[in-house]
């Protein structure tokens, strides 16, 4: 039934015995998945806040972008691109040790270890490009761009190192029932993309000229 | 399934047996509540003594030399923040949420017990970490509720090095503890619903918390940005929101940053904010009102589609509190047409709450004397946000005691006003007894009266034009020395109320072990908490079985049936009528 059709109901009418439409109503329960859903919306919205809020910065005058012009360290970003590749690879590896939990085989493990090696790889990369930005001279106070980098790269590291200690807690129990396992794994790998989509958005947002900055805070009104 | 065990069988081996399981470290929803209620009472005391302090510097300036200017300002700022996050929003979303929820939908607890044990910890040392800033160097910070920069991290502010920091770090810590809580009761609320139990069937406190809750998950991110970004600023010396400035004829590391980019994401959480405390409110006061009316909620759909709307429109009326910000003019015009807006669904309310009085079988108990109590008080505080939501009326009035008074009616009195209501309502069923129904009375009245003879005055002055936040204002031309004998009133019945609350203390732990007994259902109430087969209700809340649901919650008084309630969880087949035939017609 549709949310509205449910808005519209009228419960203060007596329902005849037997023709209770509630009572017969299947109950499919998946708590976790709704909190899964909700915890993203939350997420979604930290970054789009932190986002308007540096669209709304890039209009002040001492914002220079990182990238753009050849000489800024962000216009070629090799190791970004190397680390973006990193994280896709681990939420492939996430799909499939998802579909050997679905098909109740044993090969989940080894798709586990590459989704997670490769995820720490990933935070190794960034780690590395905060590295050689500092060793460029883009410190986190230097300008507002730099700090926005690091901001941005941090909130999202630390959901990625949450999504790991999530992982690592659903692998410890992958001996307690194959269905909750391949459910609880089924979670993991839709944070994994979320987390992937978000990055996504975050490294185009981030590496941008200042022309197409100006142009998203002309739409954004700013 | 872990959560079919919570919610369809009794998992006998999942008692907890020792004190320190049962009730430090408890994961169940009731004792969750009841420590979240806790903490939430005496971290308000503290700010009750807080504005106590304020008030005597206002009403008897230059009498108590230990209120020093810087203090004064401290008082001010820790007041405003515990009151409206770490009193409000903690008390009816952990407290009333956490004990509402399950209980009202027939559950047998949340569905994640742990991550609930873990919110209201977090919690505490949320508050704890608040409570520090009292013991820093340069004491807690003194920006105003509201932190705004630069000034909030400047030095000159009080409270500029250790105090700010421990705040915004409490606040982030605050946050996570709400969004685990906050998790936790909508995840309960869609998924772990009894047999029956349809989303149009729920009472109203439940939708009310659903719906604030909501709000809370998606506007507390809001302030956690701002609260991390202004960190940065003050720790690490970015410029997020710090402009190019002089301090103390030096020119600052900082440059380039927009204070009115945290004003806006301040207020894009401080005005949901607003509705987080108002909608569980809202909720609760209209179950207290039905139940103790003898009569339905008039208009129950209405009421949910309010609740909704408000929720909605609460996130694009931010800026209202922004008029003299030095925004664009044309956000003006618009905020103020939304703030107009969300008054309609908010008036809806309140002619439902009073047509549900409209020949009502009304009991004057205590929590009646209070819920009524809210409908003046809300009223008063609603019409006076109409002159505030107007750009042109608001220009004036901006900063001064008007605005003071408003936000004490509308957020301040009103949501206590219910939260007295609910505690005297449901202390029954949370203890097993009654509070003492003649101190409670007292207690109404020297509060409703008191709160009165507090704000009311405040129109006036801030009419005069007496600004807020101002340590003295002697020796200004243009207020009148007749605003010094109000004041002094003002203070004097403050401390009134004050003490008054003392008494509903004492009552709250008196009544624990001498209180009139109660039973199961001390007011012929129809919603499921009542229903339960132990007094207070045990680890599991239900007995063998989880309730049936068969009719919405607000039974009451229905024609040709024998009692004047008929509990959700009772279905047609087991009435007893008077005359059946008046029933036939009335259920048509």
């Amino acid at each position: 039934m549709s949310l509205i059709a449910r808005l519209r109901e009228k419960p203060w009418l007596a329902q005849p015995a037997g023709m209770d439409l509630a009572l017969q109503r299947s109950t499919r329960r998946w708590p976790e998945r709704t909190a899964l859903l909700f915890m993203l919306a939350i997420s979604s919205v930290l970054f789009f806040l932190f986002t308007i809020t540096f669209i709304g910065r890039t209009q002040l005058p001492d914002f220079q972008p990182l990238a753009g012009l050849p000489w800024q360290p962000l216009t070629q970003p090799t190791t970004l691109w190397l680390n973006t590749f990193w994280l896709l690879l681990s939420g492939v590896a996430m799909q499939l040790a998802l579909r050997q939990s679905r098909r109740l085989r044993r090969k989940v493990s080894p798709w586990l270890v590459l989704a997670t090696v490769t995820t720490a790889l990933f935070l190794a990369g960034q780690w590395w490009v905060w590295q050689q930005l500092l060793a460029q001279g883009y410190a986190l106070r230097t300008n507002p761009a730099n700090s926005y980098f690091y901001l941005f790269t941090a909130v999202h590291a630390v959901h990625v190192v949450a999504g790991i200690i999530a992982l690592i807690r659903v692998w410890r129990h992958r001996r307690n029932s194959p269905l909750q396992f391949s459910r609880s794994l089924q979670l993991c790998t839709t944070y994994w993309h979320f987390l992937f989509v978000i990055w996504l958005a975050l490294f185009a947002l981030l590496t941008r000229s200042a022309e197409t900055y100006n142009t998203l805070a002309a739409m954004c009104g700013f | 399934m872990s959560h079919i065990a919570v919610t369809d069988q009794v998992d006998e081996s999942k008692h907890p047996h020792s004190f320190l399981t049962r009730y430090i470290w408890s994961q169940d929803h009731k004792v969750i509540a009841i420590q979240y209620g806790c903490t939430a009472i005496f971290v308000g005391l503290v700010a009750l003594v807080l504005s106590a302090l304020m008030r005597l510097q206002l009403g008897f300036p230059d009498q108590f030399s230990f209120i020093e200017p810087s203090a004064y300002l401290q008082f001010v700022t820790m007041h405003g923040m515990i009151m409206v996050i770490y009193l409000l929003t903690a008390l009816l979303l952990g407290g009333f949420g956490n004990y509402l929820i399950p209980l009202m939908i027939g559950a047998r607890d949340m569905v994640f017990p742990y991550l609930n044990m873990l919110s209201y910890w977090t919690y505490l040392l949320s508050v704890v970490v608040l409570l520090a800033s009292f013991f820093v160097v340069g004491g807690p910070s003194g920006a105003g509720w509201t932190l705004y920069p630069p000034q909030a991290i400047l030095p000159g502010t009080p409270g500029a090095n250790g105090g700010i920091v421990l705040m915004l770090l409490s606040l982030a810590i605050f946050i996570v503890a709400f969004t685990m809580g906050g998790l936790n009761y909508v995840t309960t609320i869609l998924q772990a619903r009894t047999k029956g139990m349809t989303l149009m069937r729920m009472p109203l406190s439940i939708w009310g918390i659903f719906i604030a809750t909501i709000l809370g998950l998606l506007a507390f991110p809001a302030l956690l940005v701002s609260a991390i970004m202004m960190l940065l600023d003050s720790v690490a010396g970015t410029s997020f929101f710090m402009p190019a400035l002089l301090s103390l004829g030096e020119q600052l590391d900082y440059s380039g940053g927009s204070p009115i980019l945290f004003q806006h994401l301040f207020w894009f959480f401080g005005h949901p904010e607003v509705y987080i405390v108002a909608l569980p409110a809202f909720g609760m006061v209209s179950d207290v009102l039905a139940t103790h009316a003898r009569k339905n909620i008039f208009g129950y759909r209405m009421m949910v589609w309010a609740i909704v709307a408000i929720g909605g429109l609460s996130f694009v009326v931010w800026a209202h509190h922004m008029y003299v910000s030095g925004m664009n003019p044309y956000f003006g015009f618009f905020f103020a047409t939304t703030t107009l807006i969300i008054a309609v669904p908010t008036a809806l309310k309140v002619y439902n709450w009073v047509l549900t009085l409209w020949q009502g079988n009304i009991h004057l108990t205590t929590p009646m004397l209070f819920a009524i109590g809210f409908i003046f008080t809300f009223v008063h505080g609603g019409l006076t946000g109409l002159f505030l939501g107007n750009v042109v009326v608001d220009l004036p009035l901006s900063d001064t005691y008007f605005v003071v008074a408003h936000f004490h009616m509308v957020m301040g009195v009103s949501p206590i006003m219910v939260l007295f209501a609910a505690i005297y309502h449901w202390f029954p069923k949370i203890t097993g007894r009654f509070l003492h129904e003649g101190w409670g009375k007292f207690h109404f009245w020297a509060t409703f009266l008191g709160t009165y003879a507090v704000y009311l005055p405040m129109h006036y002055l801030g009419f005069l034009g007496v600004p807020r936040r101002y340590f003295a204002t002697a020796g200004s031309d243009f207020i009148p020395q007749s605003a010094q004998p109000l004041n002094a009133s003002i203070t004097v019945s403050a401390i009134i109320v004050g003490v008054v609350q003392l008494i509903f203390i004492i009552n709250l732990i008196w009544s624990l072990r001498h209180g009139k007994p109660a039973g199961n259902n001390p007011w012929h109430a129809t919603t499921l908490e009542w229903q339960t087969e132990h007094t207070p209700p045990g680890h599991g809340n239900w007995g063998k079985t989880t309730p049936v649901v068969y009719r919405w919650a607000y039974d009451y008084s229905v024609p040709g049936v024998k009692d004047d309630y008929i509990p959700q969880n009772v279905p047609n087949e087991q009435l007893e009528f008077t005359d059946q035939q008046q029933y036939q017609e009335s259920q048509r």
